[in-house]
């Protein structure tokens, strides 16, 4: 008996002692963070962490407020976290989960961009018409620039910060050395623009820019219409109007620059545009209530998010036809690919789980769970391997 | 109360039992990822998989021989697309390619670099062997005819684009242009085979570190 008491001891000690390595870190130094999967949870102060090379959680962190939207600088080895409610934007070390720095706002930080460089941060107000720039470096506010009527979208290149105003139909250019507008392109015109009808989802006006790489080329839907509009925006003009289908929703581009696909909510297809032709060059099925459109394995693979329909729809952007469809489990977010493009990440709100799936296999290879309450979106640090 | 009738013995073990299953079911919790038998994920449409990068290629070296990639078998290759008057990207990741190398030591013997050139027209073999030979004496440029750097490019997934530069919004020469292309880095195996794709910045002691994992695989 005592025997058998022995070995039960032992195999306890090593049970704990296999759980003790295996533990969620509560501080864990994050060396590149590229390797990481950000998850913020919509239903608590919370931030889980994945290993791209694992695909396990490593750590959770805990904020002091629900985040809202979450976004990784690699540049400042920073977090950054918006709360709408508290109209505040706070820096987060992510090896502590530690809050350095709670940037409180005029404005309601409803929805955040970074710049290429990792160093700053906008965020608009619809209610307000207002755009505020931040500093991760100084972790202050830079400026803010009001008089929008309706700044929708918002875009960084690398000296300046596009802002779409779906109330007017213009984008506006806001220098971010003057932190002024000074400059804006008519992309629609303002009565079409800002006209609310019977459309899917009451969607209305231009969408947010979306940039070729190289920053030369613009291109802007009109949503709920059957528009884009493509930008020279070296010379700050509307050069183009292509048909696409009904009810665009945004543009999102490969990261080569070679192509700029258009999710077409309205009639559940994808304008597959070529950004040297400037032509739509195929329009192959989608889905509805588009959440993105990812690309990876050397941009020769788009899945599209479907939220609505629990899917994602994979496209061949070599042969430009629809391959397949991959089922997800209930609310897929956006997601998001690793630098190498090899495996996209993809946060199923409604089931409290991470899909990781292999861009080159097309197909789900593992279910990450303990990701969180309600983990709405699925973020990287932004990777750049192509030479603009 | 149950517990209490049995020997103290019975009940160590059962509690020991409880622990450990509790603390295992917690851990799963924060830390499972449920493999594809699960959720639904085994109903998985047939889709046909991405190529991998790499096949045939008949190129022009930097001495101005004709090399095929048959002439390469044997060695693990580190293949890399770029051009001369490229910046930034080019010079950094062929310097990065050059600390691979030295971090290597011996084993670099095994591996062969190759930049292949996406502007044929002004990287002639001399262009190649002048801006080649400033990083490495083991680095191998390759050129071609327009149709053979499309060809292989192709081969390789590799994306350029010839982008005219423009001054005052007019284009001023047909020579003055920049090129994008990808800046991917790729590990082939000796018989030509795709084993590994390096992002743009991956540091030379990562990339050593997974030649080094290679070559001890080819070795076993």
């Amino acid at each position: 008996m005592k025997k058998l008491q022995a070995m039960s001891l032992i195999a306890l000690v090593a049970a704990a002692l296999v759980g003790w390595s295996m533990r969620p870190a509560g501080e864990k130094r994050l060396e590149d963070i590229n390797l990481y999967v950000f998850v913020p949870s919509k239903a608590a102060p919370e931030v889980t962490v994945i290993d791209t090379r694992s695909d396990r959680v490593v750590t959770v962190l805990k904020l002091g407020q629900t985040p809202d939207q979450v976004l990784v600088s690699e540049a400042a080895h920073r977090l950054v976290a918006s709360n709408v409610s508290n109209k505040s934007i706070s820096i987060v070390n992510p090896d502590t989960g530690e809050t350095e720095k709670v940037i409180t706002l005029a404005i309601r930080p409803e929805r955040m961009v970074l710049s290429p460089d990792g160093w700053l941060v906008a965020a608009r107000d619809l209610a307000t018409g207002s755009v505020s720039v931040m500093s991760l470096q100084r972790q202050s506010q830079l400026t803010q620039v009001d008089g929008f009527k309706e700044p929708y979208g918002l875009t960084f290149s690398n000296d300046s910060l596009y802002v779409a105003d779906r109330g007017t139909g213009k984008v506006s250019t806001i220098s971010l050395v003057q932190g002024k507008v000074i400059g804006q392109i008519a992309v629609a015109e303002a009565a079409r623009a800002a006209a609310k009808g019977d459309r899917p989802g009451g969607s209305y006006g231009i969408s947010e820019l979306t940039h070729t790489p190289n920053g030369r080329l613009g291109f802007c839907a009109l949503r709920g219409g059957r528009e884009l509009a493509v930008i020279d925006l070296i010379n700050e003009k509307k050069i183009k109007t292509l048909a696409v289908g009904w009810d665009p929703s945004r543009p999102w581009g490969t990261a080569d620059g070679r192509l700029m696909m258009v999710a077409n909510n309205g009639d559940r297809t994808i304008s597959v545009i070529d950004t040297g032709a400037l032509e739509v060059v195929a329009t192959l099925p989608g889905a509805a209530d588009v959440s993105a459109i990812n690309t990876g394995w050397f941009e020769s693979v788009a899945f599209v998010i479907s939220r609505s329909e629990n899917k994602a729809v994979v496209l061949d952007l070599m042969k430009l036809k629809k391959v397949g469809e991959i089922p997800l489990l209930s609310e897929p977010g956006p997601g998001v690919v690793t630098p190498d493009g090899k495996k996209l990440y993809v946060a199923l709100r409604g089931s409290n789980r991470v899909a990781v799936i292999d861009t080159r296999e097309r197909k789900v290879t593992s279910m990450i769970s303990g990701v969180g309450h309600e983990p709405s979106d699925a973020t990287m640090a932004r990777s750049n391997n192509y030479c603009h | 109360m149950r517990l209490k009738s049995l020997g103290g013995g019975k009940s160590l073990i059962i509690l020991s039992a409880v622990i450990a299953v509790a603390y295992f079911s917690v851990l799963r919790l924060y830390s499972s990822d449920d493999r594809q038998h699960q959720h639904g994920v085994s109903k998985q449409q047939d889709i046909p998989a991405g190529t991998l990068p790499g096949g045939p290629f008949t190129l022009v070296d930097h001495t101005g021989r004709t090399v095929t990639d048959k002439d390469f078998r044997g060695s693990f290759l580190l293949v890399f697309f770029g051009y001369t008057h490229c910046p930034d990207i080019c010079p950094l990741t062929l310097a990065e390619v050059s600390a691979t190398l030295k971090a290597l030591g011996k084993d670099a013997r095994y591996v062969r670099p190759l930049f292949i050139t996406v502007d044929p027209e002004r990287d002639t073999p001399e262009v190649l062997a002048s801006y080649v030979r400033a990083f490495h004496p083991a680095i191998i440029g390759l050129t071609g005819t327009p149709q053979q750097i499309r060809s292989v490019t192709k081969a390789y997934n590799a994306y350029y684009a010839k982008v005219p530069l423009k001054t005052n919004g007019k284009v001023s020469q047909s020579s003055h242009y920049s090129v994008d292309h990808s800046a991917f880095t790729y590990l082939m195996g000796p018989n030509g085979n795709f084993l590994e794709v390096f992002r743009f910045g991956t540091s030379p002691e990562k990339m050593a570190e997974k030649i080094r994992e290679v070559l001890k695989k080819e070795r076993n």
